[in-house]
């Protein structure tokens, strides 16, 4: 039986984090994933069977709320580790529903792109999979840091995945983490100027009150600038400058990174658990771990754990402090991991937020000049 | 996000200037309730509006300022396709 759209709870998950693989073929130096021990406790990758369970329970998730439209984004460690035929096979059997259910999938996935080959290729466009390719910057940026088990870079193999996807006829989009002490004209160079993407993002490293993470304001400062002078003329667009510009023009973000609004994120592990958001993952061993599975439960029941409900709770009321911030539903007090400490949990402002306030101003600085009240028919003088 | 001024306290220069220097309050100042009061109570409509194609683009997302209904929060993972647009379904 369908929920009338008007009875739908704001909370109903309609976005799914799915791990396809908990582990990856490369080891980053700072990937929140495997800061959390306990995933290789994990299956390596999802089983044929609870690809199979999940596809029934969304199925049926999305015919009792009368859903439209649900996102799932393919995630890991590195997802291309999964079985080509059981991805295959879940994407087949959504999609099989769309027209009986009224509802589109929209199927995402983010890899290192070192696995794409001419079986994957043929999966996205069957299948209409939407690609993300990670890549930090110009080859030393991107070595320093996202690296093999042997310590090697891996920067030349996912030069070679772009040309290969784009050979194919994928234009996969891209995605980059702040390095702070390097310089975002390099990152801008390398993927506007060289491989002639129209627009990426740049990710805040990930990073609670646990941690001390580097000051970000400067490189943010610069890459707005650098945004703003060169690069807007062309048309590129760079995600999380738009999110701000949009947070600080009254609009709502539509990251979970900046900008304020409900987190209400699911995330499917391999062996069918279920979670919040994973990169809560960086808090420690353990810390996002539910009872709660795809083989036991339905999909909202994600709503029963309490960390969920805390992480829905901290994304709409935040700390005191940002209640008198003028940037506070601009910020919406940063990524929810970013708020984390022992001593208040998430009731905190996030561990970047005199960064963001800098951030912030300095781009109000930079385009307010530009703005002007422009009177579009009647005029009063 | 700063108090809103009631529509009786609007300052005259929103008013009477073609164009002035805004402020992040002024911004917050324009809702939709304000706005439409500018042109039921003045005959004037006015957009804000910027020399950058994609600041306006954004500007004109943003609804200049308009209040959105919790309908409308529509957050995705960052660790996707960057421009994924989503369509909030629920009408």
């Amino acid at each position: 039986m369908s929920v009338a759209p008007n009875k739908i709870c704001e909370s109903v998950v309609d976005y799914l984090l799915l791990k396809v693989a908990a582990r990856c073929n490369i080891a980053c130096t700072y990937c929140y994933w495997f800061r959390d021990g306990t995933v290789y406790e994990k299956p390596k990758v999802m089983s044929r069977d609870t690809f199979d369970e999940l596809a029934r329970k969304l199925i049926k998730h999305v015919h009792t709320f009368g859903l439209k439209t649900f996102s799932i984004l393919f995630h890991g460690g590195e997802p291309l580790l999964c079985k080509k035929s059981d991805l295959s096979a879940f994407c087949s059997s959504l999609r099989a529903e769309e027209s009986n259910l009224g509802c589109h999938f929209r199927f995402n996935l983010t890899t290192n792109g070192l696995l794409i080959d001419e079986e994957w290729v043929n999966i996205f466009k069957r299948f209409d999979v939407g690609l993300t390719l990670s890549i930090d910057g110009p080859k030393q940026i991107h070595d320093a840091a996202r690296i093999d088990f042997e310590g090697n870079g891996t920067f030349d193999e996912v030069i070679k995945a772009i040309e290969f996807l784009r050979k194919h006829g994928i234009e996969p989009g891209i995605l980059s983490v702040c390095q702070p002490e390097a310089d975002p004209q390099d990152v801008l160079t390398l993927v506007v100027d060289q491989l002639g993407f129209g627009g990426f993002d740049i990710l805040f490293p990930d990073a609670s009150h646990l941690d001390v993470p580097a000051s970000i304001a400067h490189y943010y400062h610069r890459l707005f600038d650098l945004w703003f002078d060169k690069y807007d003329s062309k048309g590129v667009t760079v995600r999380i400058l738009d999110n701000m510009l949009l947070g600080l023009f009254g609009g709502y973000s539509e990251s979970e990174s900046i900008g304020y609004g409900p987190i209400r994120r699911l995330t499917v592990l391999t062996d069918g658990g279920m979670e919040t958001l994973d990169v809560l993952r960086v808090i420690g061993n353990g810390f996002t771990a539910t009872k709660l599975n795809i083989h036991t439960h339905e999909v909202q029941d994600i709503e029963r754990d309490p960390l969920w409900r805390e992480v829905l709770n901290a994304s709409l009321n935040l700390a005191p402090e940002c209640n008198h911030c003028q940037y506070k539903t601009a910020c919406g007090g940063g990524h929810i991991a970013s708020r984390w400490s022992s001593e208040r949990r998430f009731n905190n402002q996030s561990v970047y937020c005199q960064d963001i306030q800098k951030i912030f101003q300095h781009i109000w600085n930079r385009v307010r000049p530009d703005l002007y009240l422009a009177p579009t028919s009647k005029l009063l003088v | 996000m700063a108090d809103q001024v009631p529509p009786a306290q609007l300052p005259n220069k929103h008013v009477s200037r073609l164009s002035t220097k805004l402020s992040l309050d002024d911004l917050n100042l324009l809702t939709p309730e304000i706005r439409k009061e500018l042109v039921d109570d003045h005959g004037l409509e006015v957009r804000v509006t910027s020399r950058s194609n994609r600041v306006k683009e954004l500007l004109d997302r943003a609804g200049l300022t308009a209040t959105p209904t919790e309908a409308t929060y529509d957050k995705v993972y960052d660790r996707t396709t960057p421009g994924y647009d989503r369509v909030y379904d629920r009408g």
